[in-house]
């Protein structure tokens, strides 16, 4: 496996700002993957499951399930995580039941600093087998719940750097004891650039570049995980150049009003289109990432085709964004 | 003028904005503020958001957690106007309210220099919207202003919101965590409670998930925060008085997708089961149609006059194509909305164009405030972005992004 490519590592993480295209960008990465032969699993997180539908499937619960060929999916919850993490180190099904079951635990477990986060953060590490590695590699491949690829739709900004950062602020915060050395295992993977990458989502928007730019800039200055790739996503295509943006400037001041409504459109567009390019290219400038452009589809994302196809637009080394190139559509350009 | 926003920041004393994450809360949060502010209301917008996102809505580079006063400007038809904003800092609300609250210095200084203290005021799930409401407790009982705006945090689930901040009182008072964590500390009563609980075993089974340290650290916390319980306790009350306030109202916040819109319609159920007040939902970065379909002949005779019969024909197809995109593009959110939200049709709605997804100076967040106030509860038909809004300048309609 080429460890290199960032979209073919074991573990990859997809953030950015709210709203922005984060589960379709998920999806679309771990379908590919899956197309690829790979044994995929796409991790939600706590999430109102929205890959049931972009994927045209039954709806995600907390156990996986494979939902097209190699491709498996979950929707992990804090619950359902901790149980597996209270089964796996009590071994027996009767034990657990007797203590997790108790009201005194259930309500400890709840108020243990990042307990859920770290649990389901667990879950995905735990899907890769990192920590079965030792054991004959026959006997790992036959496990069923070792995947080659784990990839987290994770929360968005606020809430998915603390999610992705959680594994080390255990490891250097916690006490000594179990929890701890299972914290400082996850985070040496997490932090392994062969082995893990954090993917971020960005629309030609303002603030979402404000504020992946932040993102970008913490990731590597606490060194929370390795980065990925970067994914504009809605970008273009654009239909008007800027020279078409000054004409229609210079024409609104003076245009009859039956010619006013179509020139007020295409200003609009026109305009937009130029705020897009300057944005794209301060993306392109201020970050040390690979930015891949997605275009905008008009119609929502809910036919598994969409996502299909962004898939392979998002692994195509084709579409890495350069400086002013964006999507020309212009009739006659 | 008559409007669903204007009576509402009018009559209202406090104004909760909820919905889920990157919908424009805190850009709605602002924009009602602006509204405020116009009616001639005393308004203080609090906004809890780790992206600072109102911060750079409001021209500021920073808010601190001090109340900084905002000034906007004249801006055509609207007169200057001042507002008053804040951003809660959560550490520092949490060690606030601990300095506070804290019996002696002793105390204080037990539980700011706890171990655990630093996860609970950082990290607990709840944290930020239980002091959020500590906050709003706080200034709505100094009264200082007419009117609050509260912006939620953002939350993997929006509803998160209402059960937060019993779930850090759930922690602070549980008295069964304290029972069994600190045996030596009680008397004898407790032990035999305790072994009631299959206390021994639990601690036991406790330790082996996350060490001995750890559980005594946080033994330690919970009795540090020993006599702060009933304040808590009080203070959750009094979070239920102000929400249910017939004073308070809340405006659920939406993006017209599937997702935003399911959560837009359990939040509003929320609210009705738990009796409090919707004051609107507010259909947020919608693209209104171009109605009537604009004549391309004029448009085309009037560039090829300017630049040439062939750029004029291209300029012109792509200036209908645009119009084609954006008008397919209001139909299909039409028909989510409708399809979503369609059960919840008796409820004021507030549409508020595109443009919003992209507020970052003062001049577009009076127009979206502009668009808020004068959205009549009706729907899509009613607005066109080449009319006028009601009661607002022409300069607007430029605002408008396609």
């Amino acid at each position: 496996m080429n460890h290199s490519d960032s979209l073919h590592r074991p573990l990859q993480f997809v953030t950015g700002k709210g709203g922005v295209g984060k589960s379709a960008v998920a999806a679309a990465i771990a379908w590919r993957l899956a197309r690829e032969g790979r044994r995929t699993l796409l991790f939600q997180v706590n999430a109102a499951d929205a890959h049931s539908s972009m994927l045209g499937v039954d709806p995600i619960g907390a156990d996986e399930r494979e939902v097209v060929p190699n491709l498996w999916a979950v929707n992990s919850t804090p619950a359902a995580a901790l149980r597996e993490y209270g089964l796996l180190t009590l071994r027996l099904r009767a034990i657990y039941n007797a203590v997790f079951e108790n009201r005194v635990v259930k309500s400890f477990l709840r108020f243990m600093p990042s307990m859920g986060e770290l649990n389901m953060l667990g879950k995905a590490w735990y899907h890769l087998g990192t920590d079965r590695e030792e054991t004959r590699r026959s006997a790992r491949s036959r496990d069923r719940t070792v995947f080659e690829h784990v990839v987290v739709d994770a929360p968005s900004t606020g809430h998915g750097l603390p999610f992705i950062n959680v594994a080390r602020v255990v490891a250097e915060g916690a006490l000594p004891g179990p929890l701890k050395s299972q914290a400082e295992a996850m985070t040496r993977t997490i932090q392994d650039p062969r082995q893990t990458a954090v993917h971020v989502v960005c629309l030609p928007e303002m603030m979402a570049v404000e504020e992946s730019i932040e993102l970008l800039q913490r990731l590597l200055r606490e060194r929370i995980a390795p980065l990925g790739i970067g994914v504009i996503n809605r970008l273009g295509p654009h239909l008007f150049g800027d020279d078409d943006l000054d004409l229609f400037t210079r024409l609104r001041g003076e245009a009859a009003p039956d010619v006013r409504p179509l020139l007020q459109a295409a200003w609009l567009r026109a305009r937009r289109e130029e705020r897009e390019r300057t944005l794209h290219n301060r993306l392109l400038a201020g970050t040390p990432v690979s930015w891949r452009a997605l275009p905008d589809l008009v119609e929502p994302v809910t036919r598994r085709e969409q996502i299909r196809s962004l898939g392979d637009l998002l692994f195509d080394p084709r579409r890495t964004a350069s400086r002013d190139a964006v999507d020309d559509q212009r009739p006659g350009a | 003028m008559q409007s669903t926003i204007n009576d509402l920041v009018r009559d209202s004393r406090v104004l909760c904005v909820v919905g889920a994450g990157g919908v424009g809360k805190t850009t709605t949060a602002a924009a009602l503020g602006v509204c405020a502010a116009a009616a001639g209301r005393r308004v203080l917008i609090v906004t809890i958001d780790p992206a600072r996102r109102l911060a750079t809505a409001l021209g500021l580079d920073e808010i601190g957690q001090q109340v900084r006063t905002v000034q906007i400007p004249a801006h055509g038809d609207l007169p200057a106007l001042t507002l008053h904003a804040m951003m809660l800092d959560l550490k520092g609300a949490w060690d606030d309210m601990v300095r506070r609250l804290a019996r002696d210095e002793k105390q204080r200084d037990a539980i700011l220099g706890n171990h655990f203290y630093h996860y609970l005021s950082t990290s607990l799930a709840g944290a930020q919207e239980y002091i959020a409401c500590e906050q709003l407790f706080t200034l709505c009982t100094e009264r200082d202003y007419d009117l609050i705006v509260l912006d939620t945090p953002p939350s993997a689930h929006a509803i998160d919101f209402f059960e937060a901040p019993g779930r850090v009182l759930d922690v602070l008072e549980n008295d069964a965590i304290k029972l069994l964590l600190t045996p030596s500390l009680v008397a004898g009563r407790a032990s035999l409670r305790l072994l009631d609980l299959g206390g021994r075993y639990v601690l036991r089974v406790l330790t082996k998930l996350v060490g001995m340290e750890m559980l005594h650290a946080l033994a330690e916390f919970l009795l540090a925060f020993e006599g702060m319980y009933p304040h808590a306790r009080d203070r959750t009350q009094g979070f239920r008085q102000i929400f249910s306030s017939p004073t308070t109202s809340f405006l659920v916040v939406a993006t017209p997708t599937r997702q935003a819109l399911a959560e837009a319609a359990e939040l509003t159920d929320r609210l009705q089961r738990d009796g409090l007040h919707l004051g609107a939902l507010v259909i947020n970065q919608i693209y209104f149609p171009v109605d009537p379909l604009p004549a391309p002949e004029r448009f085309a005779q009037t560039l090829s006059d300017v630049v040439g019969v062939q750029r004029g024909e291209n300029l012109t197809r792509a200036a209908l194509e645009t119009v084609r995109q954006r008008n397919r593009r209001a139909a299909v959110e039409r028909e989510v909305v409708d399809t979503m939200l369609g059960r919840l049709a008796s409820h004021p709605r507030v549409f508020v164009s595109r443009l919003a997804a992209d507020v970052h100076d003062m001049e577009t967040l009076i127009g979206v405030a502009r668009e808020l106030c004068a959205s009549p509860a009706g729907d899509l038909r009613v607005a066109s972005p080449f009319g006028d809004f009601p009661g607002s300048s022409t300069a607007r309609t430029d605002e408008v992004a396609t």
